[in-house]
């Protein structure tokens, strides 16, 4: 009966012993105060907190903070945390203090602020809030109204980027259909660090009815080029040169290439996924200033080809590279398959016939009647039949023939009988 | 006699630059082609690393973000001194290692490169923020994209 307590004893001591162990050198720090939350401009989220009271005398404090999910994780020293963040959801941030930079040394007690979305019916927020670059001058964004708002709901987009001062209004505003939009104008400013940053947009109505709608857009991707230019094709020992003009504001080599060749004759569609391209000077004749050329093999060069190209932004320089331009206008190279020939044909042999049919009819009488038959009269024919006997019985009197007995001829008769009773 | 091996120095001296002149201008354009051949490869590794973030080993790495006109070679370079480790041994460690070790070929040297090591004074690595392995990925990548974008590439 005594050894079960004893046993119970020597293990609470060790327990003891093993915790006390443990808990000397892992010792945290308190917690941080004052952790607070503000918003600038649209989306740019601040947690502000205070250092920890009664912290370790010789530690240099650092910070360890994370959102929601342990995404993000941050050790720094400084006493804030700023984020960009779409405020379309509850956000949140959990912080805790620690004494190095260390990932492996555990933190504090977690300290957690949240921010809320705006005030408004979730359902009537605008849906499908997308923005495009257009040629890195002026950005288009649409969206879809929400459910249950007015369809007579007047919009306003807000937008802000680091190189303005302060929020902007957009101005430009149309529909397209089901879709709403608005343009303002965006350009890169040269050499800047703009490559990290992005674009902060929202939108809301002017009522102040429905919720607004938030939408942060990289400088980085969503960039739609301008078509390029055709400059120039060529052939050369078989193979089409193609030389063409990339949209301004982008090095050649931030851009991949898609060449079209259509054939009419032969009806083949070709497409060509060019990755780099350059012009060098032995191959292009009167190489043009800040072209670019493609060259294009197996092209038959005695038939009718269109050719068109079309850009887009490459992973080498952008984020993404799904956006193409829209396409070049066409440019042909080659012998117009014949149609002025077969049409010229067509219309010289009727004309001959024609010429030769004026001809015949004009010197060939018989051709004539053939052709154009005497129009029978039937006055005439019925005059001929019963006709006028005054003018016309002379030529019947051939026929008369009371009139052929008038001739007399005489023949001697001899009687016979008379011979007879001569001889009794 | 006199005038013979003037002429003949002339001559060399006239070929020696001409040669020269030949060289240097092939080489300054493959010097940029080379480099972009290699950035392009650079996007690739990284874009296959992020693949592989789960089995990297979390320890937070010197990040540089935001990085100073000029300072981007510098940069690239305290990328380069980090040994990204796998955190688990599996048959994903030796990609890793296959992949860290391409991460580390020097650059090709170009015009502007060899400029910049001469003119101002880069942040030392240490200065810059440590990040976890997935963000320490996508600075390298968004540094290997905004240099693209310069003009003095």
């Amino acid at each position: 009966m005594e050894w079960p307590a004893r046993l119970c004893g020597l293990w609470a001591l060790l327990l003891c012993a093993g915790g006390g162990g443990v808990a000397a050198p892992a010792e945290t720090q308190p917690p941080v105060t004052n952790l607070s939350v503000s918003v600038e401009n649209l989306c740019t989220v601040t947690w502000t907190w205070n250092p920890p009271e009664g912290a370790s005398p010789n530690c240099s404090l650092k910070y360890f903070s994370h959102f929601g999910n342990k995404q993000d994780k941050k050790i720094a020293p400084e006493t804030y945390r700023s984020k960009e963040v779409p405020l379309n959801e509850r956000i949140c941030l959990q912080v805790g203090s620690q004494c190095s930079t260390n990932e492996s040394e555990k933190p504090s007690i977690l300290v957690e602020k949240c921010i809320s979305p705006p005030e408004g019916d979730p359902e009537s927020a605008v849906t499908e809030l997308q923005c495009i670059w257009y040629n890195l001058s002026y950005m288009k964004c649409s969206w879809l109204p929400g459910r249950n708002t007015n369809p007579d709901t007047n919009y306003t987009l807000y937008y802000w980027h680091s190189s303005l001062g302060k929020v902007l209004q957009c101005e430009d505003i149309y529909r397209e259909g089901q879709h709403i939009g608005c343009s303002f104008a965006l350009t890169k400013v040269k050499d800047s660090s703009f490559e990290q940053h992005s674009v902060q947009v929202m939108v809301k109505d002017n009522a102040g009815k429905i919720r607004p709608s938030f939408n942060i857009v990289p400088l980085t991707s969503h960039v739609k080029p301008d078509p390029p230019h055709i400059k120039n094709l060529s052939f050369q020992n078989g193979d089409l040169y193609v030389q063409w003009k990339n949209p301004q504001n982008f090095y050649s080599r931030c851009l991949s290439y898609e060449v079209e060749v259509n054939n009419s004759q032969a009806e083949t569609h070709d497409i060509f996924y060019v990755e780099e391209a350059k012009c060098q000077n032995s191959e292009f004749e009167g190489n043009l200033e800040g072209t670019i050329c493609f060259m294009v093999p197996g092209v038959l060069p005695d038939t009718l080809n269109t050719v068109r190209i079309r850009v887009k932004t490459n992973k080498l320089c952008y984020e993404d590279d799904k956006l193409w331009s829209n396409w070049s206008q066409a440019m042909s190279i080659g012998q117009k398959a014949n149609p002025t020939f077969y049409i010229t044909t067509l219309l010289i042999i009727p004309i001959i016939v024609a010429a030769a049919i004026i001809v015949l009819l004009l010197y060939l009488k018989r051709l004539k009647i053939i052709i154009f038959p005497p129009i029978p009269d039937p006055g005439k024919i019925f005059k001929e039949m019963f006709g006028d006997q005054n003018d016309d019985t002379l030529h019947w009197k051939k026929y008369d023939i009371y009139e052929k007995q008038t001739k007399e001829e005489t023949d001697s008769v001899v009687l016979i009988e008379s011979l007879k009773r001569a001889s009794q | 006699t006199r005038s013979r091996p003037g002429n003949m120095e002339r001559i060399v001296i006239c070929l020696m630059v001409l040669f020269s002149g030949t060289v240097a201008h092939k080489s300054s354009f493959q010097g940029q082609d080379r480099l972009l051949i290699r950035l392009r490869q650079l996007i690739d590794i990284v874009d296959q690393l992020k693949n592989y973030v789960n089995d990297l080993d979390p320890e937070f790495l010197p990040a540089p973000e935001d990085v100073k006109r000029h300072c981007e070679r510098s940069a690239f370079s305290c990328f380069q001194k980090i040994q990204l480790k796998s955190a688990n041994t599996g048959d994903n460690e030796k990609i890793i290692n296959v992949l860290t070790k391409q991460l580390k070929r020097k650059l090709p040297p170009t015009n502007a490169g060899k400029r910049q090591k001469h003119k101002l004074t880069c942040p030392s690595c240490d200065s810059y923020e440590k990040k976890p392995p997935k963000e320490f990925l996508e600075r390298l990548k968004s540094l290997i994209q905004k240099v693209c974008n310069l003009n003095y590439i």
